[in-house]
């Protein structure tokens, strides 16, 4: 698999404080990687890092293949993209002239791709209106136009959707999905809002104390999270057996519950427990959301 | 990094308080001496006492054009896309002289065709005109330095005006010393200081050659210093 970020144990210290611990993350190509923990777990940290905006403090990340301390980062980082928070646009002037700016600061001579820019974010008709009397979700969505001058084909957004209202939250998903699959652009999302991250991601890593504690695909993650009924029974072995017989999927998780991923004939199902002298306890639904998966992987609390 | 002084220069265009400061080099370049015709008290020296005035107010506006760019985070666009820190703070040190620079000439050649034209060159001392105005760039130049190195450390508003809030005890300084000052270190610290420089000028200036060895001597050694940090710097 082609990778577009990897990062080897890649450490941060403010003073005694280490933001990022160790941290080896891969975001592969082509992929919408959710990056997902706490407030102050570490996620804006190594997007910094990423972007340039900050220095390790030991360890190191690849770019394209490129090393961070590698002389040809500053060539490589030209094929990516970033809004760091809140998006980087100068408030006194109007949208065109903003990305006009950075076509400039890219050294980019042409201008023509400005208006295919304005549109594909839902500017175009912003006229001479500046930066500072956009709403907040045009703001971000000019964040994003200006990070897309140049044509990166690696998109890094930190809290894209903050504050934005839900048809603004709709527009910016849109946006993603569509630059995703159209242009083929590799994005690392981070967003507290886990709900909105699991309809686009494709790709999965979970920070918590500046550490990775879990990277999956999101097929991974559906299996992890996929709904179930939840069966407690005298004898599991029993229970895999029978289910087996049934061809059920199933997991078992001690030795008197488990997690049957279908909906089996419950009659057939008794009928057969019965038989094997397998009494059942409890039978309930069970559905693992993405908040509830992350919060049995970092546990609960803050790390403010 | 010229792309990056094209971005400067063209985002100069779009800042009010950058073309107020062009105005008033004009402006005060022609009431200076206006002032000075009808009052019949006019030297060719006296333009240089608009320099303290005019020297705070254009590093309130060099600080805040470079502070703008962390303020606005916009300093983001610039690393992200691999321009080397180096570049970005050259860059900045590079407009914000051209900030304190064209005003003070622009006020220069405005004076100048105003002093001619009311008092002409009889009592011009060309030699020593022509090195006052060279301590006075110098002098503009030393503090842009200054300016930059406040901005680009402090990283927010703050270092927009801080430089200019530091001129004001080094203003006091500067009267202080004048006014008691007999020591031979009060004189050295005197010349060091654009301020003071700049506060001599309304005379022909005995120590060019000083005053301008210690203005690029300032210079060198805030952009140096301003690098070796800014390289360093986590930004946000």
């Amino acid at each position: 698999m082609d990778y577009v970020l990897k990062t080897n144990a890649i450490t941060k210290k403010y003073k005694d404080f280490k933001a990022l611990d160790g941290l080896t993350m891969n975001v592969p190509k082509g992929s919408i990687y959710g990056f997902v923990g706490r407030n102050g777990a570490g996620k804006t940290t190594l997007i910094r890092t990423v972007c340039g905006l900050q220095l390790p403090t030991d360890g190191t990340f690849e770019l394209y293949g490129v090393k961070n301390t590698d002389s040809a980062i500053s060539d490589t980082r030209k094929r990516m993209g970033a809004v760091v928070e809140t998006p980087s646009i100068y408030p006194y002037l109007t949208a065109r002239k903003n990305l006009e700016i950075q076509h400039k600061i890219m050294g980019v001579p042409s201008m023509n791709d400005i208006d295919a820019l304005l549109e594909l974010v839902g500017l175009k008709d912003t006229g001479k209106k500046k930066a500072k009397d956009f709403s907040l979700g045009m703001r971000q969505r000019l964040g994003i136009a200006v990070a897309l001058c140049g044509n990166p084909d690696f998109l890094v957004l930190d809290e894209p959707i903050n504050g934005l209202d839900p048809q603004g939250i709709i527009e910016i998903r849109e946006l993603i999905l569509k630059l995703n699959r159209e242009k083929n652009i590799t994005i690392l999302i981070s967003s507290h809002i886990l709900d909105e991250l699991s309809k686009i991601a494709t790709h999965y890593g979970f920070i918590n104390n500046g550490q990775l504690v879990r990277e999956m695909s999101a097929e991974e993650l559906e299996n992890e999270c996929r709904k179930c009924v939840r069966m407690k029974v005298t004898d599991t072995a029993v229970l895999a057996r029978t289910l087996d017989s049934m061809s059920v999927d199933y997991k078992i998780i001690d030795k008197e519950t488990a997690d049957v991923y279908a909906s089996p004939n419950i009659t057939r199902l008794a009928f057969k427990l019965w038989e094997e002298k397998c009494e059942i306890f409890s039978v309930s639904e069970h559905d693992e959301s993405l908040e509830s998966f992350f919060i049995s992987l970092v546990g609960g609390g803050s790390n403010e | 990094m010229s792309k990056l002084i094209k971005v400067n220069i063209s985002l100069m265009k779009y800042r009010f308080d950058i073309k107020c400061c062009m105005v008033m080099g004009v402006v005060l370049g022609v009431i200076y001496p206006v002032l000075g015709k009808l009052n019949d008290n006019l030297a060719w020296f006296d333009m240089f006492e608009m320099g303290i005035m005019m020297i705070m107010l254009l590093s309130a506006v060099g600080g805040l054009f470079i502070s703008r760019d962390y303020t606005n985070n916009t300093i983001r666009n610039k690393l992200t896309v691999g321009h080397k820190r180096n570049d970005i703070y050259l860059a900045n040190q590079i407009t914000d002289i051209l900030i304190f620079c064209l005003p003070v000439i622009i006020y220069i050649i405005t004076s100048v065709i105003c002093n001619l034209c009311f008092i002409g060159t009889k009592t011009l001392d060309i030699s020593a005109f022509t090195k006052n105005v060279t301590v006075y760039l110098f002098a503009h130049i030393a503090t842009s330095a200054i300016t930059t190195f406040v901005a680009m450390t402090v990283k927010s508003n703050a270092g927009g005006v801080l430089t200019l809030i530091l001129m004001y005890p080094t203003m006091i300084f500067s009267v202080l010393t004048q006014e008691f000052g007999e020591s031979k270190w009060l004189e050295i610290v005197n010349d060091i200081i654009p301020l003071s420089q700049l506060a001599v000028l309304m005379m022909p200036d005995k120590n060019p050659a000083i005053h301008i060895f210690y203005s690029v001597l300032i210079t060198i050694v805030f952009i140096l210093g301003g690098m070796a940090i800014f390289r360093r710097a986590d930004l946000k």
